[in-house]
């Protein structure tokens, strides 16, 4: 080892976190070489003293963890990134260990859980997205004007959309924006009346793959590719 | 002095973080049981401040909570750990400077002529490490930090690459530019401190240019 890479690793030498052939380069040089030599010394002093918890130091108190812990349910955890990664865990790969999808529907939106009139809501929700997407899906072949059917952000000269989403009224800002930038879109255009917004697939991801994260998120209520 | 248990073993690590992913709030316990002392010590030797240091440690458990998921084990889960705190107290260390002075004052301020009066005796022990300690404090942000990663959390260079975002070649840089200015501020206070030679980093510097 040349001196000025044993120079540069000399730190972690003191560390004793090189790999097998650093450590023993480093070491090889320092024999002839009193700069490498003193800076070894001069550098486990300084590790010596950054090791020192000296008085003016506070002592860690055990009590931020209850603190933290009693935060816990107001703090929402991020769904695992992978779109296919199961939601439930499963203790077999049996498929009779695998909840019917009315059931895992209803744990991933905590349907139960939810108040009657919200589910009302939602489920009026529901009922008017998937009307507006059969009308738009049966006008598409005479229509130009399939955009208008949206109020968009941008206008009537609204960026063209590759799929449409509605949000769970659950859903917050932070936890949408990190699912869209796990599956690499954008929001451009919405809300309109019915809470439906477009997004933009950027990079070359398939569209069915990023439909499919999704509609298996939480955070969706509906979700189907734009009509083109 | 460490601040972990030695023999906390990475797949133990990994198992707590999965199942703090699966909402288990026994792993979360577990886990900063183990590495919440790591993680205060880390912040408070950033921002040098007990308030923001207890912030960032409250702040950086609430933030593996909610992304324990996203934890890939594609790196040791104290280097995941260690990167999160780093994000959150520079970003206090940040938020302190608009709000009041700037980064320098985040170092601990030595009196110089103090420092030059017991540099006599400095050689001996205690003193030698209260002036090495007082510089310490002096370097920057950026530069303390990899110095304590290398010393206090005794991290490899390249997971310090990691958990600060920058290239193995970076973090070397650091460490020796770090070492020079302590060399630069023992020197001020008329303590010669040998560390290595003054002229690698510009020699390599050069030749990769």
């Amino acid at each position: 080892m040349n001196h000025n890479d044993a120079q540069a690793l000399i730190a972690w030498s003191v560390n004793d976190t090189l790999a097998d052939d650093e450590r023993v380069g480093v070491s090889e040089h320092a024999i002839g070489c009193k700069t490498c030599r003193d800076d070894l010394a001069s550098t486990s002093l300084l590790a010596e003293v950054c090791r020192d918890i000296d008085d003016a130091e506070p002592a860690f108190d055990p009590a931020i963890i209850d603190r933290a812990v009693a935060q816990l349910d107001g703090v929402p955890q991020l769904p695992a990134q992978r779109a296919d990664a199961p939601i439930e865990p499963v203790a077999e790969a049996d498929s009779s260990n695998v909840l019917p999808f009315s059931e895992r529907l209803k744990r991933r939106v905590a349907w139960s859980a939810t108040p009657m009139f919200a589910r009302v809501a939602i489920a009026a929700q529901v009922v008017l997205v998937v009307g507006l997407a059969a009308v738009v899906g049966l006008r598409v072949d005479d229509a130009p004007t399939t955009d208008a059917v949206y109020d968009t952000v941008a206008g009537p000269a609204a960026i063209a959309a590759d799929a449409t989403v509605v949000w769970t009224p659950e859903a917050d800002s932070g936890d949408v924006a990190d699912l869209l930038r796990a599956i690499d879109a954008e929001i451009v255009g919405g809300p309109n009346t019915l809470g439906m917004y477009r997004l933009r697939f950027a990079g070359d991801a398939s569209a069915s793959d990023r439909l499919a994260a999704l509609k298996a998120s939480e955070l969706v209520l509906y979700a189907e590719l734009a009509v083109q | 002095m460490p601040a972990t248990t030695p023999n906390a073993s990475a797949d133990d690590d990994n198992a707590l973080v999965a199942a703090v992913a699966a909402g288990d709030q026994v792993a979360f316990r577990k886990l900063f049981a183990r590495h919440g002392e790591r993680v205060f010590r880390y912040a408070w030797r950033l921002t040098r401040d007990e308030g923001k240091a207890e912030e960032v440690t409250n702040d950086v458990m609430l933030e593996v909570w909610r992304t324990a998921s996203r934890f890939e084990e594609r790196s040791l889960a104290t280097t995941w750990l260690l990167g999160i705190t780093r994000n959150l107290a520079f970003n206090a260390i940040r938020r302190k400077q608009h709000d009041t002075v700037d980064l320098a004052a985040v170092a601990e301020p030595v009196d110089e002529a103090a420092q030059a009066e017991s540099a006599a005796s400095a050689r001996d022990g205690a003193q030698l490490r209260d002036v090495l300690r007082g510089a310490l404090a002096r370097l920057s942000p950026e530069h303390r930090d990899v110095v304590e990663l290398t010393f206090f959390h005794d991290c490899a260079y390249p997971e310090i690459a990691e958990i600060v975002g920058c290239p193995v070649g970076t973090v070397k840089t650091r460490m020796f530019h770090a070492k020079k200015q302590l060399q630069r501020l023992l020197r001020d206070a008329h303590i010669d401190l040998p560390f290595g030679d003054a002229d690698v980093i510009e020699r390599q510097q050069g030749a990769q240019s």
